[in-house]
């Protein structure tokens, strides 16, 4: 029923897969064409690599080291000094009812990072087992499997975790439960889609060799080979996790107060949005940016490196196009410079 | 070997890429001519430059390529051109046909529209006009109900059928020269024939010159007036397809004439040349197909040099006037068939 | 043509009947009891036990599916929980708002995207195309409240250009509805335009690598054409399915860019719902999203059926 979903694919091939050609949020630099300039965007996809590693890194060690790193308590207020600008005591300034910003935000990485991890593990849990049993048992049982899967993938995200959560009720945990039901049929659709290239590739090797595919050697199989892009597809899910969780706590339907969170943090400064000082709606936001930004490029990055379908299709199109007498487009700039 | 009466007059033209491995020469200095109307055949296998030379004449070598030497087309020189004057030089004074009709042509496009298209493009003529040339052509190219035809996609029409449609695009702009690469290749042995009888009979009527690149000498005995054989970026050979046939001069085309299968001949009878083509970065230093050659000698390996045995006849090999090379068939044999 | 569309209604029936049932679903899933809610907070045991028979939630589960099933499809939504306002009122009020705001987020990103994605795939691996493909990558990350919160404070509080809340419809004038639309649209298009430029350059650069190009330039065509118009057209297959993803990622960015520009629509609304656990308005609002993708979803298939001849 849905038109070919980029983030979707069931569609088995060789062995391994990298299971969608598009996705939403990464890159898609595979498609790249090489020439003698293609120097420029390997070059940039490395340092890119490194710089998203680092930053996560920063996030993770400060979401766990939060207590220490943060100067005041981030739920003390203070209401004699409220909305105040970066000092020294509170680099950030304060908030609405004097809090330490600064402390704030170190705390709010913890909320984050949680809130992803949850997600992403709730969908996890859900869909590898869902998707292993559509894809293994086959018949009716994918049909509606599958059929259900598409169901939920016809709700807007957002909207359905907003469903989900009201019948929950708000609050963190509540909240990124809700958005990882929304992912699990994604990573259902994943799974099957690993379990039917599995049993396509075994049944034509089968078929060259003598002896017969037994189902513990399906099973066998296809854990090894769905581990790639299953994480992959983690990695992807956990920014879109993590900007779910902003928007949800934005909306006061995640985190709840007092709890420090980024997305509650601009929801309150928004209120007060010509009073408070500039840095303080700009830190949280350029936080999530920056760590969305990361986890994604981290993402692009293992799919590259991690499928070696990928990268020998990279390395093969760089040595074509300088031996090739093929068509023209195997560099797509400007074919049209006279020789 | 330049004469202004040619149409077509290439000297020297060296085709290199650079690799991780050093230079790379896919065609070395090549010259060869095409007068107006004339049917010439470049013969040889895969890697040896054939493709790369016909893309040349239109200046659809990949941009990694390094062209050098001269290619002068009805009085211009095709090298160095602008782009504009590069475009308008394609399609119009001249053409080329590709191998695999169905990925070559549009497929979310009709093939009527693919052929105005073309017309369009060199001529301001109003859509309609350019529909009635288009179904002209395409009667001209043997479709039947051209008209309907007009309007459908390459996925609805049959291999040869598609082939003829490249053809009609090849000729809308009434062209000088037409470059056909492999033309027949992909198509049934049966429809190869009547598309090889098309392109000879549209090259007559029309006064087209043809080039057309194959690895099967049968095509250009077919087809040809006159033939070069290509070997490792060079062309070894050069003169008319019933010299060729008869006696060669090289020992590769007389080796690529061996390998016909033919009635009479078992398949195991039938004689290969050993060994494969080197990689450009790795041709050897003199004759280039020393290593395969049955008559090599010490000195071919050192030196090569082109030799002129008359008008329109020349070869690289410098023992061509000691071996008895066999062609395909003895004189007598050809006069015989040809009187039929 | 007639037959593709109702195959293919046919074939979303069970989907939608599923989706439907998940929505039902909802409010039987958490802790809230719904008689408990509609009684209102003060209300006693036996109270809550009438209003819990009035309700039919006595009933085995299948059998109030069937009821409210029944009712939506006669186009009874129910009642707000808050308020009596009915859902479908509710609903006919907020949809032309936020279905204005969508249609012009959809319509800039795809009027944007589609040609920054070709100029990066006919620059590819160019500063150009690095450059793009950087920006399509921050577009995606940036949460589209926090581009809000700053577009605000630049665009409407500082320079006073955009009014900074509120909404006006076509009906209230076009100028006006220009005025409040251009903001959050823009904002809301943000992933959008990421999202599209990205896709549509992938497609391009398979679609220049193709045969026909070579063939096309043989012909001796302008390479403007040969990019816009028959590269174009080969990958609009791509562009077609891009844009039945981001309707669905656009309705729902809606909800959260609704709430920074209190934009009286129906996103706004469901948060609102969702707070006081208003099941019925939150169904209601869950259904029309199910319904309107499920929709657009059935165009798209036919548009593939259009625009490309070779499927069936």
């Amino acid at each position: 029923m849905n038109p070919k979903d980029p983030l979707e694919s069931d569609v088995p091939g060789p062995l391994p897969t990298a299971p969608f050609k598009t996705e939403q949020l990464s890159n898609g630099t595979s498609t790249s064409p090489s020439s003698g300039l293609a120097r420029l965007d390997w070059l940039w996809a490395d340092t890119r690599a490194k710089l998203a590693l680092a930053w996560i890194v920063v996030v993770v060690f400060v979401a766990i080291f939060a207590a220490l790193l943060a100067p005041a308590d981030p739920i003390e207020q203070d209401l004699r000094n409220v909305l105040g600008g970066p000092s020294w005591d509170h680099l950030l300034g304060t908030d609405d009812i004097g809090r330490d910003y600064f402390s704030r935000l170190l705390y709010g990485a913890r909320v984050s990072m949680f809130g992803s991890f949850l997600a992403v593990a709730v969908s996890m849990v859900l869909g590898i087992p869902v998707g292993l049993l559509a894809g293994y048992v086959g018949g009716h049982t994918d049909n509606i499997l599958m059929r259900m899967v598409d169901a939920i993938l016809g709700f807007p995200g957002i909207v359905l975790a907003i469903g989900i959560v009201a019948a929950l009720g708000p609050g963190l945990t509540n909240a990124m439960v809700a958005v990882g039901l929304t992912f699990f049929p994604s990573v259902a659709r994943l799974m099957r889609g690993q379990v039917l290239a599995t049993k396509n590739h075994l049944y034509v090797e089968a078929a060259e060799q003598f002896g017969s595919t037994t189902r513990r050697t399906i099973l066998r199989h296809i854990l090894p080979n769905a581990v790639q892009p299953i994480i992959v597809q983690a990695t992807l899910l956990l920014a879109v996790a993590f900007l779910a969780e902003a928007a949800l706590s934005f909306l006061g339907l995640g985190a709840q107060p007092p709890t420090a969170s980024w997305g509650g943090m601009l929801s309150r400064s928004s209120q007060f949005l010509e009073a408070s000082p500039s840095v303080q709606i700009f830190a949280p936001g350029l936080a999530i940016t920056l760590t969305v930004l990361a986890v994604t490029s981290l993402g692009d990055s293992l799919r590259d490196s991690l499928d070696p379908v990928v990268g020998t299709e990279r390395r093969l199109r760089r040595a074509i196009a300088k031996v090739s007498k093929g068509a023209v487009a195997s560099g797509v700039e400007s074919p049209e410079r006279p020789t | 070997m330049s004469n202004d009466a040619n149409l077509l007059t290439v000297s020297d033209l060296t085709i290199s890429f650079r690799t991780p491995r050093g230079v790379a020469e896919a065609v070395s200095g090549s010259s060869f001519t095409i007068a107006a109307g004339e049917r010439v055949g470049i013969v040889g296998e895969s890697g040896s430059g054939k493709s790369l030379t016909g893309l040349a004449l239109l200046g659809l070598t990949p941009p990694a390529a390094e062209v050098s030497g001269s290619i002068e087309l009805a009085g211009r020189q095709v090298l160095g051109l602008s782009r504009n004057d590069l475009r308008k030089l394609r399609g119009e004074q001249v053409s080329m046909i590709f191998q695999e009709p169905m990925t070559a042509l549009d497929p979310v496009f009709t093939v009527g529209e693919q052929i105005s298209a073309t017309f369009r493009a060199h001529h301001g003529v109003s859509r309609a006009e350019a529909r009635e040339r288009a179904i002209d052509l395409l009667a001209e190219v043997g479709i039947p109900e051209p008209k309907r035809r007009y309007r459908e996609f390459p996925h609805q029409l049959s291999g040869g059928m598609r082939q003829r449609v490249m053809i009609a695009m090849a000729l809308v702009c009434e062209p000088r020269l037409i470059v056909a690469d492999e033309p027949t290749t992909a198509l049934d042995v049966t429809i190869q024939a009547q598309v090889l009888d098309l392109i000879v009979e549209l090259s007559e009527v029309h006064g087209t010159a043809v080039l057309l690149i194959t690895h099967d000498f049968g095509v250009v005995a077919e087809t040809c007036e006159r033939v070069m054989t290509m070997y490792a970026g060079q062309i070894i050979e050069q003169c008319s397809v019933d010299e060729a046939l008869e006696a060669p001069r090289h020992p590769y085309t007389s080796g690529l004439l061996s390998a016909i299968p033919r009635p009479g001949v078992r398949a195991e009878d039938l004689r290969t040349i050993p060994g494969r083509v080197p990689q450009p970065v790795d041709f050897p230093v003199g004759c280039r197909f020393a290593p395969r050659c049955d008559h090599a000698e010490e000195a071919c390996t050192t030196t090569q040099q082109l030799l002129d045995l008359g008008p329109g006849r020349w070869v690289r090999c410098r023992r061509h006037d000691e071996l008895q090379l066999s062609g395909t068939v003895p004189a007598v044999e050809l006069e015989a068939h040809e009187a039929e | 043509m007639l037959r593709l569309v109702i195959t293919r209604l046919a074939a979303a029936v069970p989907t939608l009947l599923f989706a439907t049932f998940v929505v039902f679903g909802l409010q039987h899933v958490g802790s809230a009891d719904p008689a408990a809610l509609v009684a209102g907070e003060n209300a006693s045991t036996e109270r809550i036990a009438e209003v819990r028979e009035q309700l039919g939630l006595n009933d085995p589960l299948v059998v109030q599916y069937g009821k409210w099933l029944g009712d939506v499809l006669t186009g009874d939504l129910g009642r707000s929980i808050v308020g009596t306002e009915p859902v479908a009122t509710t609903i006919g009020r907020t949809l032309p708002i936020s279905l204005q705001l969508v249609l012009a987020a959809l319509l800039i990103s795809v009027v944007v995207g589609i040609p920054l994605g070709t100029l990066a795939a006919i620059r590819a691996s160019r500063p150009t195309d690095v450059a793009l493909t950087s920006a399509s990558a921050v577009g995606v990350s940036i949460p589209n409240f926090w581009l809000g919160l700053v577009v605000i404070n630049v665009l409407a509080i500082n320079w006073q250009i955009f009014p900074a809340r509120g909404f006006a419809t076509i009906g209230d004038g076009i100028g006006e509805a220009i005025r409040h639309t251009v903001l959050p649209a823009f904002v809301l298009s943000t992933s959008g335009i990421a999202i599209v430029t990205r896709q549509v350059r992938g497609a391009m650069i398979e679609a220049l690598n193709a045969a026909s190009v070579r063939t096309h330039l043989a012909k001796g065509l302008p390479w403007r054409h040969i990019v816009w118009k028959y590269a174009l057209r080969n990958s609009a297959v791509t562009i077609l399915t891009v844009i039945g993803l981001l309707v669905n990622t656009t309705l729902g960015a809606t909800v959260v860019v609704e709430a920074v520009f209190a934009i009286p629509g129906m996103g706004t609304r469901v948060v609102t719902a969702a707070r006081s656990r208003d099941f019925p308005v939150i169904q209601g609002v869950v259904l029309t999203y199910v319904v309107i993708v499920l929709l657009v979803n059935l165009l798209i298939d036919i548009a593939y059926r259009i625009i490309d001849p070779r499927i069936q």
